[in-house]
């Protein structure tokens, strides 16, 4: 039943909340399967055009996100389940604080009669302590109120937006996302539009970026390029985080100079592109490096050789806007 | 004072220029705090994580969760700038049970002798390390008492308090004694069997207690062959006798959910019980708590109970007790096997067939190493009373590669046998290479159903059969073996399957070994009943009328493959 601004919702506590990650425009959930999570995936699933992307481990899920909201300026929902699910994403959470970049982390909690014995309670952990200093904010939902868990959303999305940005967390006692009932749904929260993409995002995973691909000159009528990084200052997280800007703009090239021995350390990044048809080029100076082709044949990469001149760089990365281009240092 | 020899330090390989012999270097602070547990488990010694930086020390706290869950002692090192002291410190005081801080050499001696004072009772531990600080100093400390680590005090008793406590113990007709972590690590296992044979009482092994280190389990299997009866967790013996016990003594154990203890919406045991522990945990399951060392504890009933001339099982109407419960116990391990047997003619491979003949097949000094999820499931229902590395409290996830490192450096003269699952064999798959590079030689079956099965099953029975994302797409495991340099098989059939086991069975290269066991998705463990319970306890109750539709549905439209609910009715019917 629809009245302007009002929605009368009839489901459980999952299916409210996908509801309103619907209503505030989320487009991307990147989720790792759990019981606790099943109801949002469900309520996902059944009724809306988001896309449940679930990368191979919560930690570069986490990346994903960062990556995600760097480019676009819009969050994304990074969903694990309770417990070590939530405890992997640590360091993508902290990154994506560091870099000031929105994220809404969504869990669910343990119920509140659980609290005295996390120690002895199944997958147990204190959220909020755990994370104490490494989001933006941290929120908890007790109550099974509709009210206050869509107030909690909204409040989420928009913390996470508020200057400076980063990631917001919210934990949802789980048994509220099982429950039925019959629900009033005022839309209140407004969104936003994502940022225009530039040209071009580059990801500096080694600092030793290529000198060919700095000295290309995008600003002659073909628009900027915007070098971006996960927060954490160290190697070994470009290529989910590039992942990420590249479901942000899927038609927008992106570039990731790494070394090879951090693309080894990643290549169930490479499984979740074939998963998502996200096409990944790998480029490097040496042809016939025969591990690097082994790798690439056995994912359905392409791997190419580095041009030696600016101009077919620059021909080479856009020739495939789709694709996300691996420029091996 | 126990007396440890030697500790295990584990570290990133990038972090540390010269890397001493005595450590191991993995690829990331997850894998290596994951290699430390694995060490502490297979030992029941303690190990160090060593982390250089934020960014490590953030990674290695995600791993040290597993070790609080399952009270490890693990002590973590992190090597941090004081900017960041207090986002560390935060992070590790939910995952930690001690925390100290050195800033200055002259604070090592006395923060290691702390440790030692307190690493049995509150482990793991968490030492933030300033800059200033060498980490070799930490080490050396800890080796100039040869790594001895105290023995927890021993509290006071009145004779009071435990004539009473025989007294009720002796009154109970169907009595259990719980043997868990705490116990085990201090008790004699002629203790506890004698205690047992006089109580008429069987002795149920914890979840956690059934992953306890081989050296020690070796032990506990060896007295109890004769004496009386030893039940691991994860089989419907164990549930039985737990649900139909009238009184339940509880040794060593923080009666956790997943040995069906404190869950709020169901309750499978009216037992009364009595908790013998050092640590009073929260008192809201109702028992009586005695804070003594279950070793003491138990010889003082012991004395007791002579004095009150009980003469145990023999000429009591107990014995019938244990002898009904025995024949259960062989009953439940014939079915299983006669449920795999079944499956060996079939054009495919059920999981059930993969779990039987790996655990058939193992040497007898395997160590096997699972994981939480479906496979790990299917390891325990075919398991008994073999050593296991396994994340109990957690069902953690992805540990296995990295685990294997710590547990092959801690036992060297074992073989170590994993089953994984396809779905986390990515976490840490990065770690292959570091064992090839060490030239170790442990075996990976991966059971690979293209699926997250565990949750899969959650579909299948809450949701109706709406599968949103739990599909992964077919991967070759045994070829991205081979792109880390390990050897790998895939087998699709049951005739293959035997073939590489065999195979496994005198594998000698020194690189790792992946098998990639093809099966088809929607299969039901025997045995995982009481994490699934523990998992979504507090929301039982709202979806017990949906669940009851999706199970209906699921035979209806067959979801589950034809035979699954006879195999589970003929495994249940004892």
């Amino acid at each position: 039943m629809k009245i302007p601004g009002i929605n009368f919702h009839w489901g459980n506590g999952g299916e409210l909340v996908a509801q309103r990650l619907y209503d505030l425009s989320i487009k991307i959930i990147i989720s790792l399967p759990g019981s606790q999570v099943l109801p949002i995936w469900d309520g996902v699933s059944s009724r809306f055009d988001m896309q449940v992307v679930v990368p191979r481990s919560e930690r570069n899920g986490a990346f994903m996100a960062e990556g995600y909201g760097q480019a676009s300026g819009f969050p994304a929902v990074l969903m694990s389940t309770l417990g070590p699910g939530v405890a992997n994403e640590l360091i993508g959470v902290y990154s994506a604080k560091a870099s000031e970049t929105p994220v809404m982390c969504i869990s669910p909690y343990h119920p509140p009669n659980k609290y005295s014995r996390l120690g002895e309670v199944f997958q147990g952990l204190d959220h909020p302590k755990f994370f104490y200093e490494s989001c933006k904010e941290n929120i908890l939902i007790e109550s099974n109120s509709a009210k206050e868990l869509l107030e909690s959303i909204d409040n989420t999305f928009a913390t996470c937006l508020k200057n400076p940005c980063g990631p917001v967390r919210l934990d949802i006692s789980f048994p509220i996302l099982f429950q039925h009932g019959f629900h009033k749904v005022k839309k209140t929260a407004e969104s936003i539009q994502p940022n225009v993409p530039p040209m071009l995002f580059i990801i500096k995973e080694d600092p030793s970026i290529s000198s060919l691909l700095e000295s290309i000159d995008f600003l002659n009528s073909k628009g900027e390029k915007r070098v971006l990084s996960p927060g954490i200052g160290q190697p070994g997280f470009g290529l989910p985080f590039a992942l990420g800007v590249k479901l942000a703009y899927p038609k927008t090239p992106v570039v990731l100079t790494t070394t090879y021995e951090l693309l080894m350390s990643h290549l169930d990044s490479f499984a979740v592109a074939q998963l998502y048809n996200l096409s990944i080029r790998v480029m490097g100076k040496d042809k016939t490096s025969d591990s690097i082709k082994q790798i690439t044949n056995f994912f359905g990469m392409e791997y190419i050789k580095e041009p030696e001149n600016k101009n077919d760089l620059e021909r080479k990365l856009f020739e495939r806007q789709d694709s996300l281009t691996v420029l091996l240092s | 004072m126990n007396y440890q020899k030697s500790i295990a330090i584990f570290c990133v390989k990038e972090s540390v220029h010269h890397i001493p012999d005595d450590w191991v270097a993995l690829k990331d602070a997850q894998a290596a705090a994951y290699a430390a547990c694995g060490y502490t488990r297979s030992t029941g010694r303690p190990s160090f994580v060593i982390a250089y930086g934020l960014g490590q020390a953030l990674q290695s706290a995600s791993a040290m969760l597993t070790s609080w869950g399952d009270k490890q002692q693990v002590v973590a090192l992190n090597k941090i700038d004081r900017n960041d002291f207090s986002v560390i410190k935060n992070a590790y005081s939910a995952v930690t049970r001690g925390s100290f801080v050195i800033q200055e050499r002259r604070e090592i001696s006395n923060v290691v002798n702390r440790i030692r004072e307190i690493i049995s009772q509150k482990s793991p531990i968490h030492v933030i390390v300033s800059n200033a600080v060498n980490l070799n100093e930490i080490v050396e400390e800890w080796l100039k008492a040869d790594g001895v680590i105290a023995k927890a005090a021993q509290p006071v008793v009145s004779n009071d308090t435990i004539k009473k406590a025989a007294g009720i113990l002796n009154s109970f007709k169907k009595p259990v004694i719980m043997l868990g972590t705490g116990a085990i690590k201090n008790c004699d296992p002629s203790t506890i069997a004698s205690l047992a044979h006089k109580l008429g009482s069987p002795v149920l092994l914890t979840a956690s207690a059934t992953t306890m280190p081989h050296t020690i389990l070796e032990r506990y299997v060896q007295t109890f062959k004769s004496e009386t009866l030893l039940i691991p967790s994860g089989n419907l013996v164990w549930v039985k006798a737990f649900a139909s016990a009238d009184g339940i003594l509880a040794l060593g154990s923080a009666l956790s959910e997943v040995d069906w203890c404190g869950l709020k919406d169901i309750k499978i045991s009216r037992a009364r019980i009595i908790r013998v522990g050092l640590e009073e945990q929260n008192p809201e399951i109702g028992y009586q708590f005695i804070s003594m060392d279950a070793e003491c504890f138990s010889q003082k009933i012991l004395q007791e109970l002579s004095k009150m001339g009980v003469s145990g099982v023999d000429g009591n109407r107990k014995r019938k007790r244990m002898k009904k419960l025995e024949k259960a116990c062989q009953t439940w391990k014939k079915r299983i096997i006669i449920e795999a047997k079944k499956c060996e003619n079939l054009d495919y491979i059920e999981p059930r067939l993969a779990a039987y003949e790996i655990v058939r097949n193992a040497p007898d000094n395997t160590l096997f190493i699972s994981e939480g999820g479906a496979c790990g499931m299917w390891l325990w229902s075919y398991l008994w009373l073999r050593p296991i590395i396994f994340p109990v409290q957690h069902g953690t996830i992805g540990v296995p590669v990295p685990m294997t490192i710590g547990a092959m450096k801690g036992s060297p003269a074992n073989i170590v046998w994993n089953i994984v699952g396809d779905g986390a064999f990515f976490y840490n798959a990065r770690e292959l290479q570091t064992l090839k590079n060490s030239g170790l030689s442990p075996v990976f079956f991966v059971f690979n159903d293209s699926s997250w099965s565990a949750i899969r099953l959650g579909q299948t029975f809450i949701f109706r059969g709406r599968y949103k994302g739990t599909d992964i797409q077919d991967t070759n495991y045994a070829g991205l073996a081979n792109l880390y340099g390990c050897e790998g098989i895939s087998v699709t059939k049951p005739a293959e399957l035997t073939k590489a086991v065999q195979y496994a069975k005198t594998y000698s290269n020194k690189i790792p070994l992946v098998i990639d066991i093809k099966m088809r998705k929607d299969h039901l463990p025997y045995a995982g009943a009481n994490f699934v319970l523990a998992e979504l306890d507090g929301a039982i109750k709202s979806i017990l009328l949906q669940s009851t539709l999706s199970f209906i549905i699921s035979l209806i439209k067959g979801t589950m493959p034809k035979g699954t609910f006879k195999s589970l009715f003929q495994i249940g019917r004892n």
